[in-house]
């Protein structure tokens, strides 16, 4: 099997539904099958970042925690569009740190979240093979 | 009669908070819980369309909907006042009528 | 459904508790036991390491991360494919999963 360039599109809060949910289990096993996979948060979807989530208060799953395990799978790349987290007052520092071993620099410990413009964002998307909307 | 408006959803995610908040009155109320907890951040009580700061009812936000989304309290709009679900049950019973949006 | 001490457990069709919370070591030995298998204290490291790994980040990891993660936090001479399919030769994700009390792993076919 080809390695593709997949992205998913992650624009639904994290506990309105079971998108966020569904998103990250499909991410989990195409990642399991060896893809080039990348996520880019926008909109409301940067909710699903935000650190300091409780959601047993409100009975639902810790997305943001499972998020931490995106590096023993292998996702590296976690892009967060900088206007949607302007727009709803929230920084880089609002977020929850993921890491991953980088094989490009000895397995040395790196950050995953890469703040992205709008505008290089919507580029990247046109140089995806795939693109997954949740 | 006075009326208790409630929000449940994201205001980036449809409209029930811009349907709500043109018709709300003075003696109304307006609870946000669920997604709808996200409007009282600052920055998106501050936006034209919405502007919390303005409306002249009360507005209320339910505690452990924002906490379960991180929303920390000094994130949030001065206006909005934080209640319990059993707080939110007691409003229900003051008000006359209650518009759930959907 | 799995009966463990006269108490009986709701599983799934392919026998992965229902509730993890339902889980116990008795659970763990009745089920490997229903495959012949005893559990020794290698298999132990790696059964309380799986549920260690889902209580932080609510996955079951599929083999492949698995492997890597049991290399990384218990040493390289466990965390290879050979040392943990001699351990749980149904797979290591699938199998030693079901024995911790976690749902079937995510990526797992």
């Amino acid at each position: 099997m080809a390695t593709k360039k997949i992205m998913y599109i992650n624009r639904a809060t994290p506990h309105g539904g079971i998108t966020a949910k569904e998103s990250l289990d499909v991410v989990l096993i195409s990642a399991a099958f060896d893809q080039d996979v990348a996520l880019a948060f926008i909109d409301d979807g940067v909710y699903q970042l935000l650190k300091g989530q409780q959601p047993e208060k409100s009975g639902s799953r810790n997305v943001a925690k499972s998020f931490a395990a995106l590096g023993d799978y292998d996702v590296r790349k976690v892009y967060v569009e900088q206007e949607s987290l302007a727009e709803r007052g929230l920084s880089e520092a609002d977020l929850v740190d993921l890491r991953h071993e980088n094989p490009e620099d000895d397995y040395r410990d790196t950050a995953s979240i890469r703040l992205i413009s709008r505008e290089k964002l919507a580029r990247l998307f046109s140089r995806q093979d795939v693109l997954f909307n949740f | 009669m006075a009326i208790l408006h409630t929000i449940n959803q994201s205001p980036d995610a449809g409209d029930q908070l811009r349907a709500c908040l043109s018709r709300a009155m003075p003696d109304s109320a307006v609870i946000l819980y669920e997604d709808g907890v996200y409007a009282a951040l600052d920055k998106i009580a501050q936006r034209p369309n919405i502007e919390l700061q303005k409306l002249d009812c009360k507005l209320y936000a339910v505690r452990d909907d924002c906490e379960a989304r991180g929303l920390q309290e000094t994130a949030l709009c001065k206006k909005v006042k934080l209640i319990d679900y059993p707080e939110f049950v007691e409003l229900v019973t003051r008000y006359d009528v209650v518009q759930a949006w959907s | 459904m799995l009966e463990v001490n006269g108490r009986v457990y709701p599983t799934d069709e392919e026998g992965y508790l229902e509730n993890i919370s339902d889980w116990s070591e008795a659970i763990a030995e009745a089920m490997a036991a229903a495959d012949d298998i005893k559990l020794s204290e290698a298999h132990w490291d790696i059964l309380r390491f799986l549920r260690e790994y889902y209580h932080e980040y609510e996955i079951a990891p599929a083999v492949r991360v698995l492997t890597k993660a049991v290399g990384r936090r218990l040493g390289k001479d466990k965390g290879n494919s050979k040392y943990l399919y001699n351990l749980f030769p149904d797979g290591p994700g699938k199998q030693a999963c079901r024995y911790a009390g976690l749902p079937k792993p995510t990526g797992c076919v």
